[in-house]
């Protein structure tokens, strides 16, 4: 198959759970699109090492890197906005009120690093193996994370944790989100 | 167990945003994105690190002429007319130096509340007389009267602030070669909105594109109709915001003063009192300069410009352009320190502003048919400016364009 021929295809798989992917991030617009276009541009200078058998999370891993540094760059603009206190912007109200809107706050009061490992799962719908190619590590690592990432948030909405609190003893904690190199 | 037979991550499952969001790889959008991307060519051979494609970062892209020793600046000829200008575009630049490693020029634009009428370009309209001669009109006497013009105007609102601008840009991607890049001339829309609704409309390349929301300053609505109207307390706003603008150079107080002043002037909503009293800061910063010369779309103007010093980020200077006769803000640019004979980098004219009720809505008199003026591209002796296609709209695009211009290159 020629390289077009599979990037097509990748592109005609990849488009749309990417979107939602950028979507699930917060980000619409030109900033969703400009997200899937880089990730999907990288997808196609770097064809040759996309693994035929895990391309999404290749792609959301890669998604991840770009879509990181865009928020410390936001970040760090909104650091310097905040030293301005004449008038302090109207808090943002979550749109979706009720029991949504409960889980996406205590979600948003992890760290980063548990919020992408919970969105990966259950937004992205990704599987612990996959989900432990984007975060660069083993997938009994990953699995590891998925469950501390859980019992935290379970404990954030002070509910029983359940069974699944309990990580695979001996487990280390899994590689970095940002371990892996983009480009 | 998978994860999903979880209840508690599949409630959290069902909390995702959007949950009917249904994009498809067959829409107009995705087909113009992978026929983009497939222009910029299958290259394996290509690949390294982000360093290696982006040997420096915006700041260091920048390889414009060095710092200018701080001098006084010749007017420039009344024909300059047609010199090119650009406009800062926030999205723009900020996508282009992620794309593609631009050292995106840095603006000082100016907005006010002009009669919503579109005063048209001027194709030639011959040498233009100088606009004054009057030693008494210093850069701080210009500066007072556009105050006392701000402060008689009535103090309105509405639910959206209209500005339509004409402007170029100017890029210098290092990566690519040691030319300027031009971008523009194109005219803009922008609704900026009470909340965080608005869009920008830009129109090129034979239609409109709809870029998203933009706020120069970075300042909510609320921020910039709270700006005070003492000059004290609004310096002290300034000057916190200049902290933050060329971190680099901690040292650059005015310079980067002046220039936090054009940013919440240009396309805001504050009030005709914040105005004045934005004027009058600008009137105390110590280096402020005043030339004649004429704007973008041809208008005879006065120019209140600031070139960097030795503590000031090298290469550009800004400017903001007056109305010799209402002393009413024009536009601004981005001017050329190193060599301040030559035209200036970037410029905005603004064309009209007006409160509105709709993000869709004009202010009467406002043209429904944008047409970009004429403008040259280039002077003798001057850095080669290369024209960036009329087609090349968003920052995405740019970005894309600059890498195949690089490719070409090496």
């Amino acid at each position: 198959m020629d390289p077009e021929t599979r990037f097509r295809a990748l592109f005609a798989m990849a488009y749309a759970p990417l979107c939602r992917y950028a979507r699930h991030r917060g980000l619409t617009g030109p900033d969703a699109e400009d997200l899937v276009a880089q990730t999907l541009e990288i997808a196609w200078r770097r064809l040759d090492d996309v693994p035929e058998a895990q391309t999404l999370p290749w792609l959301y891993a890669v998604a991840h890197n770009l879509w990181r540094n865009q928020a410390r760059r936001d970040r760090r603009r909104r650091e310097l906005l905040a030293r301005f206190q004449a008038a302090p912007a109207a808090a943002r109200e979550d749109p979706a009120a009720g029991e949504p809107g409960v889980l996406r706050a205590a979600l948003a009061s992890l760290s980063r690093s548990d919020q992408e490992v919970l969105r990966l799962v259950a937004w992205d719908g990704l599987a612990p193996a996959d989900l432990a190619v984007v975060l660069g590590c083993s997938p009994v690592a990953a699995r590891s994370r998925l469950h501390r990432a859980r019992g935290r948030l379970a404990a954030r909405l002070g509910i029983d944790p359940g069974p699944q609190r309990h990580a695979p003893a001996g487990h280390k904690q899994g590689g970095s989100l940002d371990s892996l190199e983009v480009l | 167990m998978t994860p999903l037979d979880d209840d508690l991550l599949t409630s959290l499952q069902a909390a995702r945003p959007d949950p009917g969001y249904q994009p498809s790889a067959d829409s107009p959008v995705a087909t113009a994105m992978l026929a983009r991307i497939l222009q910029t060519g299958h290259d394996p051979a290509s690949r390294g690190t982000r360093r290696r494609l982006l040997p420096a970062g915006l700041a260091g892209a920048i390889t414009a002429p060095g710092h200018a020793s701080p001098r006084r600046r010749q007017p420039r000829p009344a024909t300059r007319r047609t010199a090119p200008r650009r406009i800062w575009v926030p999205v723009v630049a900020a996508a282009a130096a992620v794309v593609a490693g631009a050292g995106v020029l840095t603006l000082a634009p100016g907005g006010s509340q002009l009669a919503a009428s579109r005063p048209g370009a001027q194709q030639d309209a011959g040498p233009i007389a100088p606009v004054y001669h009057d030693a008494t009109l210093t850069a701080a006497v210009v500066l007072d009267k556009a105050a006392a013009a701000a402060a008689r105007q009535k103090d309105t609102s509405g639910k959206y602030f209209f500005t339509e601008s004409e402007w170029v840009s100017a890029l210098l991607p290092a990566t690519v070669g040691p030319e300027i890049y031009r971008m523009g001339p194109h005219l803009r829309r922008m609704w900026f909105g009470n909340g965080v609704d608005g869009s920008l409309v830009m129109a090129a390349g034979g239609g409109q594109h709809n870029i998203g929301p933009s706020s120069n300053s970075g300042l909510t609505w609320a921020q910039l109709r709270a700006l005070p109207t003492a000059q004290a307390p609004l310096l002290a706003i300034v000057a916190r915001l200049a902290m933050g603008l060329n971190p680099k150079y901690p040292n650059s107080r005015a310079f980067s003063e002046f220039e936090i002043i054009g940013q919440l002037l240009f396309e805001s909503p504050i009030s005709p009192a914040v105005q004045a009293a934005l004027y009058q800061v600008a009137a105390g910063l110590a280096g402020i300069k005043v030339t004649d010369t004429t704007d973008l779309v041809g208008r005879p103007a006065v120019e209140v410009y600031m070139e960097p010093g030795p503590n000031d980020p090298p290469a550009l200077g800004h400017a903001l352009y007056f109305s010799p006769v209402t002393f009413q803000l024009l536009g601004e640019a981005t001017i050329n320190a190193a060599n301040v004979s030559c035209p200036v980098l970037g410029s905005s004219a603004i064309l009209a502003t007006g409160f509105v009720s709709s993000d869709t809505q004009l202010p009467a008199g406002t043209p429904t048919k944008l047409e970009p003026a004429y403008y040259s591209n280039s002077a003798p002796g001057c850095p080669t400016l290369v024209q960036v296609p009329a087609r090349i709209v968003t920052p995405r695009q740019l970005g894309m364009w600059l890498l195949a211009q690089r490719r070409e290159r090496h």
